[in-house]
């Protein structure tokens, strides 16, 4: 990884960390993969491919004890503020690092910005991500600590939406790295903790699930033997 | 090879829209600098500044309003920051233009 890079995002954590900002929020997409491949260390799993966005997901409702304007937190640094999107999404930009802000999308996808006036943001609605924030885990990130998605969570939400995603090259990424996170974890004998997640989730999203790993030649990664709720 | 791709491309869409983002930043901050210059034991403030590839200095007063100092200053830190980070991101627009022009179909 660059170094600059690297330091950049340690800059940010450390940041919204002081401002208790960062209690609030968990880091979802590649970078997760990165903070995994330190959890999995020897069990064969890389840091992924991946852009320069670094993604939180913002729990809501989003409660914050003071007003932060985050864009002037971290203006000082060269970030700048961008819109993606016909909706607008708030975006802040870096040469090294651009930080997107999400939050799960509830009821029918209207796709408008989710306003957080308490950090001076908004924040695109997004399927699947509750599933993201259940069971999350607490990592350190050198001085602070960050919270991440279940690596079970995180794989079988990448294989929901890989089938839903429009560009073939982000779905074969996302693929690729759930059945990396899935075998380190199955390898790490912790296969208990998929069959919980799956066992958790609605039966669509269960078939949605099994339907991917079937073509990808990877049933066996959904070991169900044990407890209730096996597919039929 | 068509995850390699697609993140080069998306990366090059990244930077192609952070150049534009960096040149309307730059473009929005006060041009020139406010400097204060001894003379006889008084001093006096100037905006210096380039126009039309010519210095020029034009003079302020006496006394400068120290909110107008601050708003130079920051513009001057900013301006040196959005330069910087623009040089960055034209050299990964020509690497990621590189990359992406192969002999192969994108």
């Amino acid at each position: 990884m660059e170094k600059k890079q690297y330091d950049l995002c340690r800059e940010v954590l450390r940041r919204l960390s002081n401002e208790a900002v960062l209690d609030r929020f968990i880091l979802v997409g590649s970078w997760c993969v990165v903070l995994y491949a330190d959890c999995f260390k020897g069990r064969g799993l890389l840091p992924a491919i991946r852009t320069r966005d670094l993604e939180f997901l913002v729990r809501i409702p989003p409660s914050y004890r003071r007003k932060t304007d985050l864009c002037e937190l971290l203006r000082d640094l060269g970030f700048v503020i961008d819109y993606k999107g016909e909706e607008g999404y708030m975006i802040l930009e870096h040469p090294d690092l651009i930080l997107e802000f999400l939050v799960p999308a509830r009821g029918r996808e209207s796709g408008k910005p989710f306003r957080i006036d308490a950090l001076g943001i908004n924040a695109q609605p997004l399927r699947f991500m509750d599933l993201l924030a259940r069971n999350p885990i607490r990592v350190p990130f050198h001085d602070v600590e960050v919270t991440i998605p279940h690596p079970a969570n995180f794989a079988l939400q990448k294989l929901l939406i890989a089938r839903r995603r429009k560009q073939q090259g982000k779905a074969v990424k996302d693929r690729g790295q759930a059945v990396a996170i899935l075998r380190a974890l199955r390898d790490s004998g912790e296969s208990g903790r998929i069959s919980a997640v799956y066992r958790s989730i609605t039966a669509s999203w269960q078939r949605t699930i099994r339907r991917e790993l079937a073509a990808l030649g990877e049933e066996g990664l959904l070991d169900l033997r044990n407890g209730p709720g096996n597919p039929t | 090879m068509v995850v390699i791709k697609n993140v080069l491309r998306e990366e090059l869409e990244n930077s192609l829209r952070m150049r534009k983002r960096y040149e309307e930043e730059l473009a929005k901050l006060p041009k020139g600098s406010l400097v204060a210059r001894r003379i006889k034991g008084h001093t006096y403030y100037y905006l210096v500044l380039r126009e039309k590839g010519a210095f020029k200095s034009v003079y302020q007063g006496k006394s400068v309003a120290r909110k107008e100092l601050q708003r130079y200053a920051e513009a001057k830190e900013f301006r040196a920051k959005y330069r910087k980070a623009l040089s960055q991101i034209k050299r990964q627009i020509r690497y990621l233009q590189g990359a992406l022009r192969g002999k192969e179909a994108i």
